[in-house]
Parts: structure tokens; sequence; C-alpha cells
């Protein structure tokens, strides 16, 4: 399979990473995201939407209690132009990351990371210490693909945890988690080869993941990894909560 | 042969999703719901009836349909013949007063008004199952109502999430298993599946004008799908056969077939990503034709590139 496509990556988004309920209605795509973060509750447009389509968008989310917020992909430009003018800010720009998973596909000590599923209670604890809690955990949970949670060991100690899900040919992988004092000691290298070797086990020849592009440490790390980026988005989020 | 066996059962095998649309219809809107529940009635309503709740990976859909006199039982037609050919059993099937009335339509789970509309005096609901738990869906209900003008269809879909698609068998991560023919997708592409079968085919979308090994920029369908199939199985191995017509000397119709066959091997490797250790190519000239060279259809036809597979064991 070729390196993904942006369309590729935001399918394995939605698919991976999936919203409690998804409505497609007009030109838009609305997610209901229960606490699961902005990935699963913000809108996308399928196709050129006009200023009233927006507010019709925006109406749909405040029903759901949700702050309006959009997902800008690089084709969504004439909507970035129009949020922009009714004064919505950019949210964290994201950036797409890819590497062949046979590039990361090295023998590893079986302790060292494993694969489990459903997620053990440590795993849950260390996602819980890094700000990642049950409503994001119930993200993973409600995926209908296959996915793993892994454990990153140091020594005989939990270290550190990921989840990783298979949308077709690629596998995406999501909070990386690795607790403070075991940082810089490889885990994050080897949960990162141990999604590698799983994701081929499942037919997925790609390793993908998305980062907040503001994120220093774990872009380098990511680079460390040789992956390259595929593409990127942002938000634009309601100016406030009332708007 | 086994691995042959197995491709014809995932072939037939009733993993695909059912699309369940309508000529001209307008998907109003639609929804998704990984894990979520819906009352789906097996009968009609009476006050000691609690209808059955179906939980699963859930979708809802409004189709509205310009009609004319189409009535909701014809609107609903032929989306139920779709499921009868998929194997799916009627479970329940009642229209207008028959199901229960008022009381029935409140006991339905559809989306509401704009989008969905139920006459309650015309109006017909059916329930259809697949004998199979792992079909998906495996629960299908159709609401179809009209007004004057416009014909509703609300579908309901009930999957088993554990089934959608089907999780592959857990695996050592240790020991990942060996990439096959099992691995290719449900309804094998022509050219892959012909490689499969007859171990050969011919890369029918590509055209060379005589003369030329130029392949132009694509994209071509039939490397797509070889290119994705190769990497799927890094054991495959390949060689591509340059094939010409026979205008011009043996000697000089082998050279350009060899180009030919270069050229897509070429393709494979810079433009689509393919391992070269698995990409071989060579040329046969004009001795292999599979068509009279007597007629200019026949050398169009001869002048191609076959894909032929060496082997597959790692």
């Amino acid at each position: 399979m070729n390196a993904p496509l942006p369309r590729d990556i935001f399918a394995a988004i939605d698919a991976t990473w999936p919203p409690a309920r998804i409505v497609e209605r007009g030109p838009w795509r609305l997610r209901e995201g229960r606490g699961g973060g902005q990935r699963v509750s913000s809108a996308t447009a399928e196709t050129p939407v006009t200023e009233t389509d927006i507010d019709t968008a925006e109406a749909e989310m405040r029903k759901l209690s949700q702050r309006p917020i959009f997902m800008i992909r690089p084709t969504d430009k004439a909507l970035d132009a129009q949020l922009a003018a009714r004064g919505y800010p950019i949210v964290d720009p994201v950036t797409a990351y890819a590497v062949r998973a046979e590039t990361l596909d090295n023998p590893l000590a079986p302790a060292v990371a494993m694969p489990v599923w459903p997620p053990l209670a440590i795993q849950r604890e260390i996602w819980q210490q890094s700000g990642i809690g049950p409503d994001r955990i119930a993200v993973m949970e409600r995926a209908v693909v296959p996915r793993v949670a892994i454990l990153g060991r140091s020594g005989d100690t939990p270290a550190g945890v990921a989840y990783v899900a298979v949308d077709g040919g690629i596998a995406m992988l999501h909070a990386l988690e690795v607790l403070p004092v075991f940082r810089r000691t490889g885990v994050a290298r080897n949960i990162a080869t141990r999604a590698a070797t799983w994701a081929l086990s499942q037919g997925a020849h790609w390793l993908t993941l998305v980062v907040v592009s503001a994120n220093g440490p774990a872009t380098a790390l990511y680079r460390r990894l040789k992956m390259t980026p595929v593409t990127s988005y942002h938000y634009r989020r309601a100016p406030d909560v009332s708007a | 042969m086994k691995r042959l066996l197995a491709i014809c059962i995932l072939a037939a095998g009733p993993t695909a999703a059912l699309d369940l649309t309508l000529r001209n219809a307008i998907e109003a809107l639609s929804e998704t719901i990984p894990h979520g529940s819906v009352r789906l009635p097996d009968a009609p309503w009476s006050p000691d009836m609690v209808p059955a709740t179906v939980e699963g990976l859930v979708t809802r859909k409004v189709l509205r349909v310009p009609i004319g006199a189409m009535t909701p039982l014809q609107l609903v037609e032929s989306l139920r013949t779709v499921l009868q050919e998929e194997g799916y059993d009627e479970v329940f099937t009642c229209a207008n007063a028959a199901c229960g009335g008022f009381d029935f339509r409140f006991q339905l789970d559809i989306l509401g008004e704009p989008d969905m509309h139920v006459d309650l005096g015309n109006f017909v609901y059916v329930l259809m199952r697949s004998p199979d738990p792992d079909a998906a869906p495996h629960t299908v209900a159709l609401v179809a109502s009209r007004t004057q003008t416009t014909g509703f269809v609300h579908i309901t879909t009930v999957a088993n999430p554990e089934a959608v698609p089907s999780l592959p068998p857990a695996t050592d991560p240790e020991e990942p298993t060996p990439p096959s023919m099992a691995e290719m997708p449900e309804s094998p592409p022509d050219v892959v599946h012909a490689l499969a079968f007859h171990g050969h085919a011919v890369l029918g979308d590509l055209d060379f004008g005589t003369g030329s090994s130029d392949l132009g920029d694509g994209p071509f369908a039939s490397l797509e799908t070889l290119a994705a199939w190769l990497s799927r199985n890094p054991s495959a191995r390949i060689v591509l056969v340059g094939h010409t017509d026979s205008v011009g000397s043996l000697e000089a119709n082998t050279s350009l077939s060899r180009r030919r066959a270069a050229s897509v091997a070429r393709y494979l490797t810079e433009r689509l990503g393919v391992d070269a250790a698995q990409v071989q190519s060579s040329g046969a000239g004009f001795l292999a034709p599979i068509a009279s060279n007597l007629t200019e259809e026949g050398r169009a036809a001869n002048r191609r590139v076959e894909v032929v597979l060496l082997s597959l064991d790692p």
C-alpha cells in the first residue's frame, strides 16, 4: 500500500477514535463526543457550506451542549475563512505522521511491551495520571475495529501505555503516554515498535498518529522513529461558550 | 491449493456491508452510533407488549424519494427483495392501523420530524433479521410513509460491533501471521483474482501505442490493485512480461517488449512504492500473441503487459 493520503488519515481518525454518535445532515458530519475531546466533538464539512449552514451546525452542536468547534483540513480553506470572519480563533494545529510499519518492526523482548485488550487496570491508571480519563477510554472501547492497548515496561515496572487500532491498511496510535520518571528511557520507542508489529499482524503496513504540532518533545520522538508528516489540520472554536 | 480455497470462501463470505439505498433517493440524514440500542417491535402494539430492544452498532438513516403514486409498501419493496436475496428473514411486517396505530409509532426509535415523516394512516413497517448473528448488519428495520409529493424511508440497522469488521483471531505478536492470500480484499479485483487462480493476468488498462514503451501518468487501477496486493504479501514475487504486435523485426519487438515491461515495473516501484525485490521484468516480443495480428483490434490486444506470479511462499 502507498503512503496514506490525507483522506485515509481522516477516515482512520474517525474509525480508530470514534465519536459516540455521528450525524450526517446536509453538508455536515457532526460528532457527539461525550467528553472524549475535540477530535470526537468537532464538525467537518463534506461539501462547501453557506453561512446558513454554519448557523445550523452551530445550533446542532449547542443542542448537544457542545461548544461549536470545526475541524479544518487542508481542503477546507473556504470554511476556514468563513469561521475566521465569525471570530473563531484557531485552536491546536495538529500534524499527522506516518511510517511504514516494517521500518519499526524489530524484535523486542515480549515483556518490554505487551499488547492486551481490554485495557488492564494499570494501563487505565497510567492514562488517568496522564490526563486521559474514563471519557477517553470510552472512546477506545467503542471503536468497532481491531484494537489493543500496549503496556510498556521499564524493567519490571509498568512505565507507559498507548492505544492502537487498525482501519483498513492503516494503524493509528493514540494516547501514547509515558510516566514522567521513565521518559527518555526508550519506553515510547518500544511501545511504537510493538504497535508496528501488531499492525502488521493485522495486515496494516502503515503506522500513523496525530499530534498537536506545538508538542515539541513528542514531535522529536516521532521524527526519531522515522515518521514523516503526511497531512495537518486545525480546529476553529466558537469565541465563547454562549456565542 | 489450500490458499485458493481460502479465497473462494472469503469471496463468498457475507462480510461486505450492505448498501441499502433507493434510486433517486436523497439521503436526508444519517446517524451512526458505535454502541447503541434501539427498540424494534416484532409484534403489533398491545397494552401489555414491550418492544424488543436490540443493542449493537446502530445506524439510522432517512431516504427521501420524489414519488408519484407509489405506496409505502412499494417504496420498501426493492429493499426487502435485496435483503431476502442476502438471506434475511422477514420477522414482522405490518401496515397502518394493523401495527397498533399511534401507540406503535411511539415505540419506534426513529429519527423525527422534519427529517422523517410518518403518516399514521399510510405507513408500513418491516423487520428483517439474518440467521447469521455476525452478519453486518444482523437486523434491519424499514419504516416507509409518504406525503403528497415525497416518500420517506427510514432504515435502521444493527450489527454486532465485534463482527464489524470480523476481528482476526488473536495472534502472538512474536509470531506475526505470515502474509497470505487470505489477506486479500473480500472481492478480489480482477488482476489479483486472475493472478491467484491462473498464475498470470493481463494488465488490461495499460495502453501502449505501436512502437511506444511510454506508460503515461495513470492512474491505472490494475497497477494500484497489484501494488496493494504485493504490499500485503511481501513474499510474493512477480515478473512483468511485455508483448508486442507483429509490426517490425523480432529483435526490435523483443527489445520494445522489455522496455514496456520495465516501464511498468518502474511505475510499480517508483510511483506505487512496491519493493523492487518483488518485481522482475522481461519481454517476449511478438512470440506469445493472444489475438490475431491480422486485424488492428487483434494487434492492440497483443500490445500488452502481463503479470506472472513466480512464487508466494516465504
